[in-house]
């Protein structure tokens, strides 16, 4: 079955838009009546989804060029090493690989687009497009 | 009952299984029947089959990253020999490589 | 190569695909609102709605709904699926909030 012509990034009008905010109020109003969420613990959440970012990302980078034994830590378990940053991590394990003249990483997640949200942040848009899902495991040195 | 022994090792040779699994899957389909070599173990979680279907009591399972050539996962295009993909799979999804009864 | 087994429409890595985009999309209210209903419900208090449970979700939609859907709106329509699935709540009872929602929106 040829999986040839996929879209490479689906984005919602403006119809759309509307549409997911309609949903998603609704199902907030539906949880909240039935005593599963309050609208406190939504905002709050909503702050915590914002909360982390890409500037993590630069200031944990930042520690490994310049910090030897944070380097080797990191390399070894990054997730204990970035919650030791006072940085909350959520996933159960991170790996972090390093860029060396040598040999250069390219990280993606072909079925789903994980990311380590609770470090980084929502990923960028070209990291959730199909054709970077598509494209990453096979054409790594890059099209464009 | 737990154990500190795994089936597979960093070094060895491993093929990736088809299971023939439907429903919710961690191994993409390029990967499958794939030789490669582990690199790395990364400990024992819950199976993602398991828990995608709310089942939160199962054994946890060995997991560990499998390196591959480029070349030869994508043997019909041009790849530097030294390229590599690692992909994490779980270890019901392998065998040792050359094993007799490959499903 | 032998018979790789069964093949799900999200598991597209290795295809062929066009550009991949530059374009950076804004991160919208609903998309935010979404994602924190999910890791609330989610959460060790509720676990009525896991990861692994809204990858089921949406890799079961069928083709058509899944390339439809932007990204944050899949997880939105998975994240109903399985509440639908577990008896949280019924696709009436969101519809009939949604109703009354409409009436909320201009034009």
């Amino acid at each position: 079955m040829p999986h040839d012509d996929h879209q490479a990034i689906v984005v919602e009008d403006e119809a759309g838009n509307i549409e997911g905010q309609i949903v998603v109020n609704a199902l907030q109003e539906v949880l909240i009546a039935k005593g599963l969420v309050t609208a406190q613990e939504v905002t709050a959440a909503i702050a915590k989804l914002e909360s982390p970012g890409f500037h993590q990302g630069a200031e944990i980078v930042a520690k490994a060029w310049t910090d030897p034994a944070f380097k080797s830590a990191l390399l070894a378990d990054g997730r204990s090493t970035i919650q030791s940053l006072g940085m909350a991590v959520t996933e159960a394990r991170i790996i972090v690989v390093e860029n060396t003249p040598d040999q250069h990483n390219l990280i993606t997640c072909t079925l789903c687009s994980c990311y380590p949200r609770s470090i980084l942040g929502q990923p960028p848009s070209w990291y959730i497009s199909k054709a970077y899902r598509a494209l990453g495991p096979r054409t790594p040195q890059g099209s464009s | 009952m737990t154990s500190n022994v795994t089936r597979f090792s960093t070094g060895d040779r491993v093929r990736v299984r088809a299971l023939g699994k439907a429903g919710h899957v961690r191994i993409p389909h390029y990967i499958r029947g794939q030789v490669g070599e582990v690199v790395q173990y990364c400990g024992r979680y819950l199976n993602p089959e398991d828990l995608s279907l709310g089942k939160t009591n199962g054994q946890a399972v060995d997991l560990y990253r499998v390196s591959f050539p480029q070349s030869q996962l994508w043997s019909n295009e041009p790849h530097p020999p030294q390229d590599r993909l690692v992909l994490e799979v779980y270890d019901h999804w392998l065998e040792t490589q050359g094993a007799a009864n490959a499903p | 190569m032998t018979d790789k087994g069964p093949r799900g429409y999200h598991d597209i890595g290795g295809d062929q695909a066009g550009q991949i985009p530059m374009v950076e999309l804004p991160w919208l209210h609903w998309e935010k609102q979404s994602e924190a209903l999910r890791s609330l419900l989610g959460d060790g208090t509720r676990r009525l709605v896991s990861l692994d449970e809204l990858r089921r979700g949406f890799e079961s939609f069928g083709e058509k709904k899944y390339d439809g859907f932007s990204f944050y709106r899949r997880r939105l329509e998975a994240m109903v699926d399985i509440l639908i699935e577990k008896g949280v709540l019924t696709r009436e009872e969101l519809e009939a909030a949604m109703s009354e929602g409409r009436k909320r929106w201009p034009g």
